[in-house]
């Protein structure tokens, strides 16, 4: 005959409640016994039996599930499964403990990241960089609702590009109508670069360069991308010869 | 009028904000891209058309759409420009320099009593960033929105 009890609290590492398995066995059925512990995939036992061999008792952890299981010999006296289980609340059950979240930076506005922009000198332009996105502000605010303003997440997205090709010269920014920047470099026409900041992440690109191939001829590309790959993406065309040289386009 | 096109030769105006001026004074091709109103993409590319006014000369008839947007818009930024185009230049530009050979058509689209040269470029899709780039880099002058 098996009886079951079951703890359904849950356990973490497993080599932790491998250890408390074996000590639970250890230390509430038969003390000074040493328990016998199995180990078979993410299934853990520990069995012992009792001094007068009349039962085992196995205490087996798997998938953070506890169960106890006395199995009675034929001529076992009638034990009372409460005698050998120690009660639920003494045994020793690892619990998860309370994740320390921390506290929700405040979200940062437009205005601090241009502050800290400038502060921090991270881009060459900084400066300068700083004072024509505080004029775009002004002027999005002058021209609302037609024009939304400078969206945080679109600058955002222009620093981490900025900080990531620290040779590129200073672009030429704008603020589209929906409020992404737009930074753009631009030697002639066939040697044009736009690239629109959708949100931290993610831009949209044109680009005028001439054919890796026959220079003579003007490659027009414009696609998707994201602001770690975009120079990766567009190195074919050397898109770097200009864009961070004093031949490009400066601010 | 509605439906006939605007004579290659003639000349149109676009209305761009401020936000989209370069420091140069070039105008970005965002300001050349089409719009969502209402939750639904604009079908063409807003301008005037220029020689539909009948003025004497082109400082005129901007004097005239700087009155016309004032009445028109709450607010005209101060900042803001009006960039003119060649029709033909454009149509030709975009045809030659794109892959599908994309063809673009000026028509009237007169909002009268008050804005009768109202026009609008058309065969432009959502999201056509390089075909604004390509029709911004044929602009032939900006001049201020508010006069």
């Amino acid at each position: 005959m098996t009886r079951t009890h079951t703890d359904t609290r849950s356990s973490t590492a497993t080599e932790v409640l491998r250890y408390r398995a074996r000590a639970a066995a250890y230390r509430e059925f038969v003390r000074g016994a040493d328990p016998q512990v199995e180990r078979s995939g993410t299934r853990i036992s520990a069995s012992v039996a009792d001094p007068m061999a009349l039962s085992t008792v196995t205490a087996t952890l798997e998938a953070g599930m506890w169960r106890w299981e006395r199995e009675k010999k034929a001529t076992a006296v009638d034990w009372d499964l409460r005698q050998w289980s120690a009660p639920r609340e003494r045994l020793p059950v690892v619990t998860p403990q309370p994740h320390t979240v921390p506290e929700p930076a405040p979200p940062r506005t437009s205005r601090d990241l241009i502050a800290s922009l400038e502060e921090s000198g991270a881009v060459p332009f900084a400066k300068t960089l700083a004072d024509r996105l505080r004029d775009l502000t002004k002027i999005s605010r002058e021209e609302a609702p037609d024009q939304a303003p400078l969206d945080t997440a679109s600058l955002e997205g222009m620093l981490a590009f900025l900080t990531k090709n620290p040779d590129l010269v200073s672009p030429s920014v704008v603020l589209t109508p929906e409020g992404h920047l737009r930074g753009r470099w631009r030697r002639d026409r066939s040697h044009y670069f736009a690239v629109e900041f959708l949100d931290a992440e993610n831009v949209r690109f044109v680009l005028f360069a001439p054919n890796p191939r026959h220079p003579y001829k003007t490659c027009r590309i414009f696609g998707d991308a994201t602001v770690d790959s975009l120079m990766e993406l567009v190195a074919p065309y050397r898109v770097q010869r200009w864009t961070s040289t004093r031949l490009a386009e400066a601010a | 009028m509605r439906g006939d096109p605007v004579p290659d030769t003639d000349h149109v105006a676009r209305y761009c904000g401020g936000s989209t001026i370069h420091p140069d004074g070039t105008v970005d091709g965002s300001a050349f891209r089409l719009r969502k109103q209402e939750g639904e993409w604009e079908n063409y590319l807003s301008v005037n058309w220029l020689e539909l006014l009948d003025l004497p000369n082109l400082q005129v008839e901007i004097a005239a759409l700087q009155q016309l947007f004032a009445k028109k818009f709450k607010k005209v930024g101060a900042t803001a420009r009006f960039a003119t185009l060649n029709c033909g230049e454009v149509r030709t530009h975009v045809r030659s320099e794109t892959g599908d050979t994309r063809e673009l058509h000026v028509r009237p689209e007169p909002e009268r009593p008050h804005d009768p040269s109202h026009s609008g470029i058309y065969g432009l899709r959502p999201d056509d960033d390089l075909i604004a780039d390509l029709i911004a880099e044929v602009v032939q002058e900006t001049y201020p929105a508010r006069g």
